[in-house]
This record gives C-alpha cells, structure tokens and sequence, in this order.
C-alpha cells in the first residue's frame, strides 16, 4: 500500500519521477526497503528553542560569519579551519578560495546541483516529513533513518558544551517532531565525543526512545576510536544496545584531504580516509574485544575498501601482534563482523566480477545495508541493489532492508 | 520507420532541449550547431532524467605531437549524478556501457520529427 503522494513532488525538471517508475515495474512497493542514511538538517532557528535548555546563555552566532548562520556544518568547518590555521573569519573565507579556486564545494558545482539537492539543507519540519513518508515511499523506502548532515564535524566547533547542548538538542528537537509520530523517520543519537561522560548521558537518557536506533560520532577526531577515554560511551552503548552507526565525513578544503586539487579526487579519498583509521584503531586497541556487544556499522564510504584492509591488516599483525595484546582473531574477521551501509555503491562498469566478490567477501548478504544518502548529490537509488544480476531475490530482500530491519529492531 | 513530430524549427534554441512524451518513452531534443540530436530522456547510469539536466563545456586535453591539444567538448549532464554525455553522440567519454540511446533526426520543412521504430513501446 504506497501512501497517497503528493502532486507537488511529481513532474519537477530532473527529479525523482524515474525512480518511482523504477519502483513500480520492480515492485518495489511491495518490498520492506530500509533507507540506513538519509539526511536533513534543520533551520537552526528550529533547533535553538530546545538548544536554550542545555546551552546556559542565548547562544548567537559570530555576526562575522559570512555563511547562512543558520547552516552549522559551515561554520564547525570554518571554525575547524581557524583552530588549525590560526586564522581570522575572513582569513578562512580567502584561503578557502585559494584552496578551491575552482567552483567546488562551497559554490554552486556545475552538474552536481539538482531540484531535490538545492534547498535540502534548509527544509522545514513538514517539508521533511512530507520528503520521507511521501517521497521516499514513492521511490519504494519504507524507513529512513535520518543524519544531521551539519553535525558531522559537530566535534570541531571550539565549545565543548555547545557540542554537548547541540547534541542534545537535536535529539529533542526529532523526539517531539518526528519519532513515534511517523513510522517511516527515524534516527541516530549524534554524540558529543569530546565529553565522554556527557556522550554516555545522552545515551541512557534517549537510547531506549522509539526511532532512535543507534549512535554517531564523527570519525574525524584527534583520538581515534580505539582511545580508552571514548570508553564511557562504549559502556553506555553496550549496556543501552545501541550500535554505533558511523557515518564517513569528508574535510573538503583542509588538509590532509586538501591536497588534493579536485573534488574528485577528495571525494574519492575523503570519506573512506577516516573510516579506516576508526576502523583499524578498534582492531588494534581492542575497543571490540572490550566491547563485544557494540554493532559496528560503517556508512557512507563504499565497500570496496574493505577486501584491502583485511588482506593488510592481517599481513602485518602476523609481522606485528605484539602491538595488539587484545587481538583474539585475525583482524580480517572483525572487519566481517562488521556491517557496511552500500551507498556509494562501487559498481566499475556496472556490476564487476569483482563487485560480486566483494560482496561475497563481507558477507553483504547479512552485513550489508541498502543506503540513499537521499538528498545528497551521489545518492543511490533502491534499483542500484535490485538491478545487481548476481544477487538472488532473497538476498536483495536481505540487503535491501530486512538486515536493518533486524539490526536495528524496526517493526 | 516511425516519424513523429517533436516541435516547429522555430521552437528550438540553441542547446535547449524539448523533451517530449510518447507513451512512455521520453525523448529529448536538441538543436546544436544547425544539427539536431535526439535522445533517450533516461541515464543508463541509474535511471535519471538525462535531458533535463544542464548542457555545459567540457575542456579536455590531448597530447598532440608533443604539445598539449585543448578540446571543449559540449555535454549533457543528468541531473542526478553528473554522468555527462557529449551531445553530439551521447557517449560516455570513457565507460563505453554509458551511452544514451539516440534517435535519428528528420527536419520536414518547418517541423522538427524523430524516428521512433517503438513508439509507446521502449
């Protein structure tokens, strides 16, 4: 039973229209697809209301801040950009240009803006829920679960209490807009990491809420993943069951991804860079031995990085084990206890040989999770998995939403 | 063959697609150079709309001798993903699976016509 569309989604020069068509000669309808990342972000004039009741004073932005105040991703990565630069506001703003000196990230980029991208970082309350219980179902999703996209590098802004408010705070702000009310919206507890205590919090007070099914980090850190001091968060995961859902983040215009020249080229690096390192360092410090009951899930950075560091991984802790007193099996193994969301999907000439392997390789089967990133610019389609000649029916059911179903307990 | 008129000569600007509806089988029109070029208003990349996405140059470079050649290249992006399709022959410049499917081109006096051998059927 699809929900009753609305017109206003219907016919807009380079939507959606395609994928609905997709949707029906598959039967997609009839399939319980699982989005496991989807964006919106809030206006933060929604957020502020339920900001002011952890944050002490009336927080105001920077009036030298030439970005749209109200798009905090801008300005974690500007204030990011002057902590490691030493920089003024209107430093930031001149080396940016000469970083991208051609059109990229922060002007519009050519090909890569479309009718559904344009205004997705400023939707409404409404325009959000009307975007996933309509024009997601439409396309085939059931369920969505929902990435603050701006709170990514939330771990940058300089204020560490703000970090914590703002965390809080959205979690508010989705519990009394979204969750429970619709069935097809749920999402993630963004965690202040830098107070692990504040993290472990937040946890226990809104782990169990309906819609929240799991936690975030960003992976862009100081201390990477494996660090002891991130172990108040382990805890409360572990004893809330709340699996860490890890969303790769890219650094656009600062190092190291900067030295790249083009957005392919850091596209291509960026994402992938900081999931490896999180990934490596819960290996080797033994943050999976300590915590085994914590669900790993790695999102948005592809898979085929995978078959690559478990083949290394595993060459030099032969070489190596004495660094890795925790290490009870062969790192490889860890990484396929994993699960990976498949968004962006690699499919080098549509669906290798080599795709297939890697599927087989990281057991996509029961590890892997269908992921748009809908409204972002690379999204993936649910055709993009369906389409795949060498999955089996079951196996698209499994990958396309019964596995996070599961996961993530969603009735 | 199947000749069904898309739109007047006098509709057509330059690189402004008409996209028009035959059944199910949407089909985009351009006017480049005095030419016209028809097709498919579908990406085989993932399904989008190919044709209604922006129609931009493209540089490209090329050894040549010993010295660098500078090519632009016009190209149809689908709104999509980026996947851009040179507008005078739909091809991918690399992938060769990426290709738009075209249509030949009939100028019948004033009016601008596409051979469709599946009407209502592709």
């Amino acid at each position: 039973m699809i929900n009753p569309s609305s017109n206003k989604y219907r016919r807009i020069r380079g939507g959606l229209d395609n994928a609905v068509k997709q949707a029906e000669d598959r039967g997609l309808h009839d399939m319980n697809i699982v989005d496991a990342d989807a964006h919106y972000q809030p206006f933060l004039d929604l957020l502020v209301k339920y900001l002011a009741k952890f944050y002490g004073v009336k927080y105001e932005f920077p009036p030298d801040t030439e970005v749209d105040p109200r798009l905090l991703g801008g300005i974690a990565d500007k204030y990011e950009m002057m902590r490691r630069f030493n920089l003024t506001p209107n430093g930031v703003d001149s080396m940016r240009d000469q970083y991208l000196a051609a059109p990229m990230l922060w002007k519009e980029s050519g090909p890569l803006t479309r009718p559904e991208t344009r205004n997705a970082s400023n939707w409404s309350v409404q325009d959000a829920i009307d975007r996933y219980t309509k024009r997601m179902y439409d396309i085939g999703i059931k369920r969505s679960i929902i990435f603050p996209n701006s709170y990514m590098n939330l771990n940058l802004i300089p204020d560490p209490n703000l970090e914590v408010a703002m965390c809080n705070a959205w979690v508010d702000f989705m519990l009394e807009n979204f969750l429970g009310k619709y069935q097809e919206i749920l999402t993630i507890v963004p965690l202040p990491a830098r107070s692990p205590d504040k993290a472990a919090e937040l946890i226990d007070r809104v782990g169990s809420e309906k819609g929240i099914v799991g936690a975030y980090f960003s992976p862009i850190s100081d201390k990477l993943f494996g660090h002891e001091d991130y172990d108040p968060i382990y805890e409360a995961m572990n004893r809330k069951e709340v699996p860490a859902l890890i969303h790769g983040r890219a650094h656009f215009g600062i190092p190291p991804s900067s030295e790249f020249n083009k957005r392919l080229s850091q596209n291509f690096f960026a994402f992938p860079e900081w999931i490896i390192k999180q990934v490596v360092s819960i290996i080797v410090d033994g943050t999976v031995e300590r915590f085994p009951r914590i669900k790993w899930i790695w999102a948005e950075s592809g898979i085929t990085w995978v078959p690559w560091v478990a083949h290394r991984l595993d060459s030099y802790y032969q070489m190596l084990e004495e660094d890795a007193p925790w290490v009870r099996k062969m790192p490889s193994e860890y990484l396929k206890d994993f699960y990976y969301t498949s968004q962006p999907l690699e499919e080098q000439y549509n669906a290798s040989h080599e795709l297939e392997y890697i599927f087989k390789y990281i057991d996509a089967e029961n590890k892997l999770l269908y992921a748009s990133d809908y409204p972002h610019w690379d999204f993936d389609v649910p055709a993009s998995i369906y389409d795949l000649h060498f999955l089996s029916k079951r196996q698209k059911e499994k990958i396309m939403g019964e596995n996070s179903a599961n996961l993530f307990k969603i009735r | 063959m199947t000749l069904v008129k898309v739109a007047k000569v006098a509709q057509f600007k330059e690189l402004e697609p008409i996209i028009a509806e035959f059944g199910e089988l949407s089909v985009g029109v351009y006017k480049f150079n005095d030419k016209y070029y028809a097709y498919r208003n579908w990406c085989p990349h993932q399904g989008g709309p190919a044709c209604e996405g922006k129609v931009r140059n493209v540089v490209e470079y090329e050894l040549d001798q010993g010295s660098v050649k500078t090519m632009t290249r016009t190209k149809i992006f689908c709104p999509w993903h980026g996947v851009a399709y040179d507008v005078t022959t739909g091809a991918h410049k690399t992938n060769k699976k990426l290709r738009l499917l075209s249509f030949k081109v009939v100028v019948d006096n004033e009016d601008v016509l596409v051979d469709l051998p599946r009407v209502g059927n592709a």
